[in-house]
């Protein structure tokens, strides 16, 4: 019995060192970014990739100090997209899952025809549509309404498909007791909604969050712009300036923060909102 | 018989329209519900395709004046533009690497993780591979370029030209170097196994009755056999998932490039267009290129839909 036993476990030994050798790997970029978060520049010169004392923890105040303005301005978008995806999602979900209307499906065959079209076709001319055209430039709305936009299909075909698998009866009593359509929507409807529009919420808030190209093009002011936008520069000026990266580096830790909280807070509906739609940056 | 089905059908008949005129009374308010998302879509999704299709036909750019050219830039973009189609050799290099090491990798993983008998430990490094996703796109990019792949020109010292050296090779310039970016770029994110698509395949692999893998483990087949006979056909819907929405997504992928900025040695067709339309302001031209790609990703999703059809009838 004892060799029998001993006989399984040796592969599984194998494998589970395999694994980690592979985890190691995966998760380096990580553990050098934090490593070199903390160095000066004279230890970073000295011992590139292992960890150095002391800490040098003035490297994330010098970084907080160059990017706090543009983690405001992300998180203002940020939360704009959300909010915005949210309601005009939930809004339309609830019009299409709920109500008869004539031409329904066909309006509805209209909103997923969007998801053929790619981007690279729309990027230019909504450029000029959004930038030009609506004088959005160096406005947060001119990044959140196409943003917003962009996400309706899916988010509406997501939520939709919630609704339509909800039982009448919830709203056929409330009906009864004499509720209209937007009580209906506030107090049946969207509690009901909740783990879905949880799960939305958060891709609409990492994809706003992580987005690089958009906000790049219409924010062009430097009061106005984004984190992701702003950091390769910064990691250039700091280069030639100090000849170190360890202060933008400890601004990287700083901007991936955020995604950390969200995913230590709510894995489960991150690995949903992960695995159900494209991650975007 | 007949009296009977025609009965129990004007039954269904009367519930489903005693259904429809409940919902239905408020049928008005239901436009009222979806206007706020079709406004958004007329201003901001439906005009610039029809943009894209009419200024494809014009010299828009930097000037006021706009004139119609009728196909000048399509015939343009066909005979007189080898960046274009360069560009288009360099796409298909990046989509079918990535397609092929990721999708292995992940593949790979999933097996592995779905073969670990301790439960917690497999839990656990589910986390750890997932981790490397959350690190926001730009940055990882960074990390990539200014820490592991640092050229050996540089003043600090990278991560892969150290490795190199700890070998006795010299160090490359990777993204720096005309010669090294392609490869570079094919080998960013290596060893392609964090992120989430393990999670689908490992989900898959789940979904696998237990008694087939019995079934061949008293048999006798090895693990190679069994991923390859059983696993590997069980799990075709979502390879064919991952090949329909890598091909899609790959074909219009240019972060690396755009974050790069030297990305014109290893330029792909939506960077050509960025440029082209951004930097140049050659509008009209940009949206030409825009409708070829169009055309071509539509192409490929219905050759990829006529062929999934096909296959499942078969």
């Amino acid at each position: 019995m004892a060799g029998n036993k001993r006989k399984i476990n040796v592969p599984q030994i194998i494998l589970v060192a395999v694994v980690i050798f592979f985890a190691v790997m995966t998760l380096f970029p990580i553990y050098v970014m934090l490593v070199k978060s903390l160095k000066s520049p004279r230890q970073d010169v000295l011992n590139p990739f292992g960890i150095t004392f002391p800490f040098r923890w003035a490297n994330y105040s010098e970084a907080w100090g160059y990017i706090s303005g543009t983690m405001l301005n992300t998180f203002i978008i940020a939360i704009g997209v959300t909010l915005g995806v949210l309601i005009v999602c939930g809004a339309a979900a609830y019009g299409f899952s709920l109500f008869k209307m004539p031409g329904k499906n066909v309006i509805f065959m209209f909103f997923l025809a969007i998801l053929m079209i790619p981007g690279v076709l729309t990027l230019i001319p909504q450029y000029q549509l959004v930038g030009m055209d609506y004088g959005m430039l160096d406005s947060f709305w001119g990044v959140i309404l196409p943003t917003v936009a962009g996400a309706i299909p899916m988010g509406t075909l997501l939520i939709k498909t919630f609704f339509d698998g909800l039982p009448r009866d919830v709203f056929e009593a409330g009906e009864m007791d004499g509720a209209n359509g937007f009580i209906m929507f506030f107090v049946v409807a969207l509690p009901l909604a909740m783990p879905i529009l949880a799960t939305q919420g958060l891709m609409s808030f990492m994809g706003a969050y992580n987005d690089y190209l958009w906000p790049s093009l219409i924010l062009k002011k430097e009061s106005l712009k984004t984190t992701s936008v702003i950091l390769k520069n910064l990691t250039n000026t700091l280069f030639t300036e100090t000849n170190s990266m360890c202060v933008s580096i400890a601004g990287y830790v700083l901007a991936s923060l955020p995604m950390f909280v969200i995913f230590a807070c709510c894995s489960k509906q991150f690995v949903k909102g992960l695995t159900s739609g494209s991650f975007k940056m | 018989m007949r009296k009977d089905i025609a009965e129990t059908s004007g039954k269904v008949f009367a519930i489903k329209t005693k259904k429809k005129k409940q919902l239905g009374f408020r049928s008005a308010e239901g436009y009222l519900w979806i206007l706020p998302a079709c406004v958004m879509l007329l201003l901001f999704s439906y005009i610039p395709p029809i943009y894209a299709i009419i200024y494809s036909f014009t010299d828009w750019g930097i000037f006021e004046e706009v004139s119609f050219i009728g196909f000048e830039n399509y015939v343009t973009l066909f005979t007189n533009d080898s960046a274009f189609w360069s560009s288009f050799g360099n796409v298909a290099l990046f989509t079918i690497s990535g397609l092929l090491l990721g999708n292995i990798a992940a593949i790979g993983l999933s097996e592995m993780l779905y073969n670990m008998k301790n439960e917690k430990l497999a839990a656990f490094f589910r986390y750890a591979f997932m981790l490397i996703s959350i690190v926001p796109g730009v940055v990882s990019i960074l990390v990539w370029e200014k820490i592991i792949f640092l050229p050996a020109s540089s003043s600090l010292q990278g991560v892969a030209n150290a490795i190199l050296e700890l070998f006795g090779l010299k160090g490359l310039e990777w993204y720096a170097s005309t010669d090294t970016i392609k490869l570079s770029i094919i080998l960013t994110g290596f060893p392609f196994m964090g992120g989430t698509s393990f999670l689908i395949y490992l989900a898959g692999l789940q979904g696998i009755n237990v008694s087939v893998v019995e079934a061949s483990r008293l048999d006798g087949l090895s693990s190679f056999k069994r991923i390859i006979y059983i696993d590997l056909p069980l799990m075709k819907g979502q390879i064919k998932y991952f090949l329909l929405t890598g091909v899609i997504g790959g074909l219009q992928n240019y972060n690396m490039q755009l974050i790069l900025q030297n990305g014109n040695a290893a330029s792909v067709p939506g960077y050509y267009i960025y440029k082209m339309g951004i930097e140049y302001s050659e509008m009209g031209y940009a949206c030409a290129m825009g409708m070829v790609m169009f055309i071509v990703i539509l192409a490929l999703t219905l050759v990829n839909n006529f062929l999934l059809k096909n296959k499942e009838d078969a």
